[in-house]
């Protein structure tokens, strides 16, 4: 093979060539078989050593671009269908101001690629909602949020999650939705479940609803079956799996606080994010009790407070957004 | 994704080149190449390389013949290329690993419109046309060869030029029917 060839051969690679050179190219191939077996050999080499072009890269740039909304229009036909359906929905989202949606786009790269990664919060005080590009449908509670990358649903389905989130997974056997959160991996095919990870609470709670659960701690594994929960301790990894009223775990989803037996702490904790207010504890007595509650997101916190302080046997003392749960018979003065 | 990253920094120029040829259409060569990638990318996954660029090529011809079909039109400059045409689809097809059974099929659907253009020229064009476009032949030569004058064949190549943008437009059919629409959207 000349140099002629040579150079005739890595125009054509790259796209250059006239009509006429490649005609002149492929009788020269055609001619010998050794010919033919350089320019192959030419290819490969090419293949590993070339930089493509500018032109090349932003349209590569542009493809994915379009892939991805190909990707989008396939997975949600009827949003796709009813166009201005989509369009009230988003514009109820952003009216109800539920969710923050942080997309974190990245700068498009040229070559090659770097996942996007995409967060969805819900702050303190708020609740939201979201499907995941699989369908997935995932209820955040105040104060959480997930994210996932770009190459969701189509070279895993992994989210990490900080905070409490209710999944209820679309089946794919292919791939298994993967929750991380604080040390903790929860890997499902399809079913239904809460996770409870917030950081302050020392412990990752998750309760299955429907279907099975495989959980991984740093230092154990355990399957879950429907209606059980398992608590995994942040300190030591260590799974604890007992059976229990699984529904009353999925409540806030409806708007309800129903929990039949929470330490008083914890409902503290859940208060104060759900209602965006600070909750202080200052007796002692009461953080060892365990409480049956049942309140809507409706009500007020202000009702709520009294109502677990008459319980208790404790007054609260309100002081801007915050409360102060008190020995009874302290007043306001003795707070500050 | 990262398979398609490759294939596409690796084949989309070539596959480019190949498509407008046959548009003679810089913007809808990179439509038809972008939509071929957007399509492979649904029946890409679990097979090997030879097989997908087969299945990339296979896609953007099938298209450009749709698209040529569609517009029954011949752009003159595909028909001055025409003479290498049948080689470079040849060429083409080898790169993207089809057998060459397989491979000329563009270059027969522009030959057939082209004969189909042609019949309808006055024999002296026609000599012109087989002249300047098959055997590749300088006006001055083809004076000299047909013994008219250079000016003469130079009407020959404006009365051709003529029939090829005629036959572009001799089906404004779809776009009659585009107007009522037009105005009704745009309006």
């Amino acid at each position: 093979m000349d140099n002629r060839l040579t150079e005739l051969s890595l125009k054509f690679f790259e796209g250059k060539t006239t009509a006429e050179e490649e005609s002149l190219l492929f009788s020269e191939i055609s001619r010998s078989g050794e010919t033919a077996t350089e320019f192959r050999l030419l290819e490969e080499k090419w293949k590993t050593t070339h930089t493509p072009s500018r032109k090349t890269a932003g349209e590569l740039g542009a493809f994915r671009r379009m892939a991805r909304k190909a990707e989008r229009r396939d997975r949600r036909p009827f949003l796709r269908r009813n166009i201005w359906l989509a369009g009230v929905l988003a514009a109820a989202c952003v009216a109800i101001g539920l969710l923050v949606f942080k997309p974190e786009a990245g700068k498009e790269p040229a070559a090659p690629a770097k996942a996007q990664t995409f967060m969805v919060e819900a702050p303190l005080g708020t609740h939201g909602k979201i499907s995941l590009p699989d369908g997935t449908s995932v209820w955040l509670n105040a104060g959480s949020k997930i994210s996932y990358d770009a190459d969701f649903n189509t070279s895993n389905r992994n989210v990490s999650l900080v905070g409490e989130a209710c999944f209820d997974v679309v089946h794919n056997e292919d791939l298994p939705l993967v929750v991380s959160t604080s040390g903790c991996r929860f890997r499902v095919l399809g079913t239904k479940f809460n996770i409870s990870a917030y950081e302050d609470d020392g412990c990752v709670r998750a309760a299955l609803i429907e279907g099975s659960l495989q959980v991984n701690s740093p230092v154990g594994e355990e399957v879950m079956a429907k209606g059980e929960v398992v608590s995994v301790s942040s300190e030591s990894g260590s799974i604890h799996k007992y059976a229990d009223d699984v529904a009353q775990y999925i409540s806030w989803t409806e708007g309800k606080i129903r929990y039949s037996n929470i330490p008083v702490p914890e409902l503290m904790r859940r208060l104060s994010r759900e209602f965006n207010v600070e909750i202080v504890l200052q007796v002692e007595s009461v953080s060892s009790r365990n409480m049956r509650v049942a309140f809507s997101r409706e009500d007020s916190i202000d009702d709520i407070m009294k109502a677990v302080c008459e319980i208790l046997r404790t007054s609260s003392v309100k002081v801007g957004r915050s409360f102060y749960i008190v020995e009874n018979n302290k007043s306001r003065k003795d707070v500050q | 994704m990262t398979d398609l990253t490759h294939l596409y920094l690796d084949y989309q120029p070539r596959l480019l080149n190949f498509v407008s040829r046959f548009t003679c259409d810089e913007q809808e060569s990179l439509d038809i190449v972008q939509d071929s990638f957007i399509k492979l990318m649904s029946c890409y996954q679990g097979k090997d390389e030879e097989s997908v660029k087969k299945l990339l090529f296979t896609i953007a011809r099938n298209k450009c013949l749709d698209y040529l079909k569609s517009s029954r039109t011949v752009n003159l400059r595909l028909a001055a290329d025409q003479r290498f045409l049948n080689d470079s689809e040849r060429l083409y097809s080898r790169s993207f690993s089809l057998s060459d059974e397989e491979s000329q099929v563009l270059s027969l659907e522009v030959r057939d419109l082209i004969e189909k253009i042609v019949s309808t020229l006055s024999p002296r064009c026609r000599e012109v046309f087989d002249l300047k476009f098959v055997n590749g032949m300088k006006n001055r030569e083809i004076g000299i060869r047909l013994g008219i004058s250079e000016s003469a064949v130079e009407k020959h190549v404006r009365t051709i030029r003529k029939a090829f943008d005629r036959e572009a437009a001799t089906h404004p059919d779809l776009l009659l029917w585009m107007i009522p629409f037009y105005w009704v959207f745009f309006s």
